[in-house]
């Protein structure tokens, strides 16, 4: 079948593209032009991006075709266009992290991601909307505006990489970038029916990308599909020297084990099966085993206990980071400096009085409640022994499995404004997700369904450290089955 | 201002004030109001692991960090900013430095 048959480029997967660039079939500049006439046409109403620059966008397109006509091309994804979470810093593009805190802030550098996939030739394609400096689970807590999701635009897209896993759903853009550190890609790409994967700690630099909480923090391919997000991974992990957690283990070429069939054995937590599991996703989960199973798998009945303190564990590890990277927005030297204050300590509290949202607020305050003096070995001791505790929990299932599968969130997107009074209620939506960054794991959350209203729903696979290659293999296998991945939003209707 | 929420029969208190000072944040009276009762909330939510009894000095099965080590980088000059990039994002700099109100006391 040709390429984009009477609808335009824009939900051809990262695959095709490469495929139809390499061949001469369409150029970049083609493939740009009709992704800027998608936002043109559909942004308004979805919101995905923060800022999209047609015109810097459009001369990477050039360059890239001139490439391809010297017969230089720099690797499969030359040509194709990759949004960027505004968390990540792009040389002389403006940075927000969706936070007023940052006004006129400009980056002078390339974070690392962004450094490769201009090695590779990507086209660096706007900056996606995000939760306040990547807390939240809604892009709700965006300092601009929400962003839509596009399977019904009264919900919300997830988050905090809502944008990113908006753009790559509604056809806005091919591949996209996240960070995860509780659930961030995942949860996202499970409310739009994407594919986003964690990968694990250290397999990706966090050179350039606003820290939120360092030692759960990652960055995250998303796609329309598993290879897609399999070759986004291949370009942007490896080791670098200016992140001192990256890991110095080779890279594979992710997309050549894709087609590997193994009779996996996967773990089921009964935790999992608990009250506050919305029953569509109860349903879409037993299918998604029970296919696994039918292909031969084994299915394990395991209990992981701990599922139930990580939220605590969790909240507690991830605010006190981020109270203390978050000291670095002080007025002096970049962002907002309010314009009302006298002395250095009120530039300090001005201007983060003034620069920071609500969400980011209440973190910061329980981050320093949980390091203060008297409490510190009551909160943040004892969540980094809970930590202990729940990576032993998942130490002792992947003795005897391969993957670990629960649903990727507990419900189907909710409506806007559904969880924005109940602070708890949002944090409680990560259930599934936060472990996995509190261990360091690779998960990945493919679509396993939709609710009967039309909602997507995602699975999660788990795996163990630097197993990306056997995840992103079960999770193609799970998607050559099922026809979800081909399924789009009906958003010009 | 205090926010007081009983937990398992401890009373729980939250230093709503206290604390926005040593994070360096203003924050407005309703901001106080609505923190104080929800971090309440939240901290009654995370005392929840006050129940468990973890072991001490236990060995972290599964660590992905154990298999990676400290990282020296050489100490050596680099490429760097310039001061003109350095200081492109300052919100105030004169004669390359960046302006900050006056901390110390006298002429």
């Amino acid at each position: 079948m040709g390429l984009g048959t009477g609808q335009g480029l824009h939900y051809e997967t990262a695959e095709r593209l490469s495929a139809a660039l390499a061949s001469r079939t369409i150029c970049s500049v083609e493939l740009v032009e009709s992704l800027l006439g998608r936002a043109r046409t559909i942004d308004g109403k979805l919101r995905a991006f923060i800022a999209l620059d047609g015109a810097d966008a459009l001369r990477q397109a050039v360059e890239s075709d001139r490439r391809r006509e010297r017969g230089a091309a720099l690797g499969p994804l030359d040509g194709v266009a990759v949004s960027i979470k505004d968390n990540m810093s792009v040389r002389r593009w403006p940075m927000s992290c969706g936070s007023r805190m940052l006004d006129g802030y400009v980056s002078p550098y390339d974070c690392h991601v962004v450094e490769r996939l201009r090695a590779a030739g990507a086209i660096i394609f706007g900056r996606t909307n995000m939760d306040e400096f990547a807390m939240g689970s809604s892009t709700e807590n965006s300092a601009f505006f929400g962003t839509a999701n596009p399977w019904d635009l009264g919900r919300v897209p997830g988050g905090s990489s809502g944008g990113s896993a908006c753009a790559v759903a509604a056809g806005l853009a091919p591949l996209a970038l996240g960070t995860d550190t509780g659930g961030s890609v995942r949860q996202p790409a499970a409310f739009c029916a994407a594919v986003g994967l964690k990968p694990t700690y250290g397999r990706v630099s966090r050179y350039g990308v606003t820290a939120f909480a360092s030692s759960l923090d990652q960055v995250g391919p998303m796609g329309r599909s598993v290879w897609d997000v399999a070759a986004l991974l291949g370009a942007i992990a490896g080791l670098d020297r200016r992140d001192s957690t990256s890991s110095p283990l080779a890279v594979p070429d992710y997309t050549v084990a894709l087609g590997r069939e193994r009779r996996w054995k996967i773990a089921v937590p009964r935790e999992v099966f608990s009250d506050g599991l919305d029953g569509d996703v109860r349903d879409g989960l037993r299918r998604a085993v029970d296919f696994f199973a039918g292909a031969g798998c084994e299915i394990l009945d395991v209990s992981m206990p701990a599922m139930d303190i990580s939220i605590g564990a969790y909240y507690i590890t991830a605010t006190a980071e981020a109270f203390s990277n978050l000291s670095r927005f002080d007025g002096i030297r970049y962002g907002h400096r309010s314009k009302v204050a006298g002395t250095v300590g009120e530039v300090y509290a001005k201007s983060r009085g003034e620069g920071f949202g609500a969400e980011v607020k209440r973190r910061i305050m329980l981050g320093a409640f949980v390091l203060s003096g008297g409490y510190h070995e009551a909160y943040y001791g004892r969540a980094q022994r809970a930590r202990v505790h729940i990576s032993n929990g998942f130490g002792e299932i992947f003795r005897n499995c391969d993957f670990i599968a629960t649903p990727t969130a507990p419900t189907v997107p909710f409506p806007v404004g559904a969880k924005t009074q109940d602070p708890l209620a949002m944090y409680l939506s990560d259930i599934y997700t936060v472990s996995v960054n509190l261990v360091g794991l690779p998960a990945i959350s493919v679509c396993c369904g939709f609710s009967p209203q039309g909602l997507p729903m995602g699975l999660q696979l788990i795996a163990k450290p630097f197993h990306e290659e056997e995840l992103l293999a079960a999770a193609a296998f799970f998607e050559r089955n099922h026809d979800f991945c081909r399924r789009h939003p009906k958003i010009d209707q | 201002m205090m926010a007081e929420e009983s937990v398992a029969g401890q009373r729980q208190c939250f230093d709503v004030a206290a604390i926005a000072a040593i994070a360096h944040l203003e924050l407005t009276s309703d901001e106080m109001d609505s923190l104080g009762e929800q971090l309440g909330r939240i901290v009654a939510y995370v005392d929840r692991l006050k129940a468990i009894a973890f072991a001490e000095n236990s060995e972290q099965f599964f660590d992905v960090t154990a298999s990676l080590r400290n990282v020296y980088g050489a100490d050596e000059v680099g490429d760097s900013f310039t001061q003109e990039e350095a200081l492109s994002n300052a919100p105030e700099s004169r004669d390359g430095q960046i302006v900050v109100p006056r901390i110390v006391e006298g002429d």
